[in-house]
């Protein structure tokens, strides 16, 4: 199986202007610094180029988890299991 | 809700991945390039299980899990080393450069795919946020 090719975009080759802007305009309610404007009023470049910021944004924060939670790792020995449990039974 | 399943399968996911990855590292007094090795565990796990629990129907996803399968482990996950850009201003080819496989994509694609990966990781970040809050809690 190659899921590389769906079959819904397969049978519309031609991309529509209109598949464009709604999936921009999905794109903008996913962004917290332009979700509340008013979709006119942002251009579909600010939303690309929000979007890559965001991106990029996370990417930091999932680094800087990464070493908060090595650090926090290394100079606790508490039990880990117990921590892992209470955080699923939540 | 699908979201909340996802978010909880995720957590599920990333925990254990943690704990794996922390069993496989020391635990006395860590100096700065075993802290350093052991975030890169962690953030492959946290990569690996946001990109197995998004699933293979995302392009996004395959494309992480070759990377993080395939990548030399002594360069740095996620990161690519910049090319002089041509077209500063091609906004869609930066994505395609942010999004893992987002260079073969076409524009459709690519936005959905985007969206998709943008949900995914925002989760991830929740869930490490948590994960790091509960262990401060526990620790203080």
């Amino acid at each position: 199986m190659s899921g590389r090719s769906r079959s819904r975009q397969s049978s519309s080759v031609r991309i529509s202007d209109e598949q464009i802007t709604d999936l921009v305009h999905k794109l903008q309610q996913l962004l917290p610094e332009i979700r509340n404007r008013h979709s006119d009023k942002v251009s579909a470049a600010k939303v690309l180029q929000e979007t890559c910021n965001y991106i990029r944004s996370l990417h930091r924060e999932v680094d800087d988890l990464s070493e908060r939670l090595s650090e926090l790792l290394a100079t606790s020995d508490t039990a880990q299991a117990a921590i892992i449990r209470s955080l699923l039974t939540q | 809700m699908a979201n909340s399943k996802s978010a909880i399968t995720l957590l599920n996911s990333t925990s254990s991945r943690l704990c794996f990855a922390r069993t496989s590292a020391t635990f006395a007094s860590a100096p700065p390039d075993q802290l350093k090795r052991q975030s890169r565990r962690i953030k492959m796990a946290a990569y690996s299980s946001m990109a197995r629990v998004a699933g293979r129907r995302r392009a996004w996803a395959r494309a992480l899990l070759f990377r993080l399968h395939t990548r030399p482990r002594h360069k740095t996950l996620m990161r690519r080393k910049r090319r002089p850009s041509t077209s500063s201003d091609d906004m869609v080819g930066k994505l395609r450069r942010l999004l893992p496989g987002g260079e073969t994509m076409d524009v459709c694609t690519l936005l959905e795919e985007t969206a998709n990966y943008i949900h995914c990781l925002s989760t991830q970040v929740k869930v490490m946020k948590a994960i790091s809050n509960h262990h401060l809690s526990k620790v203080n």
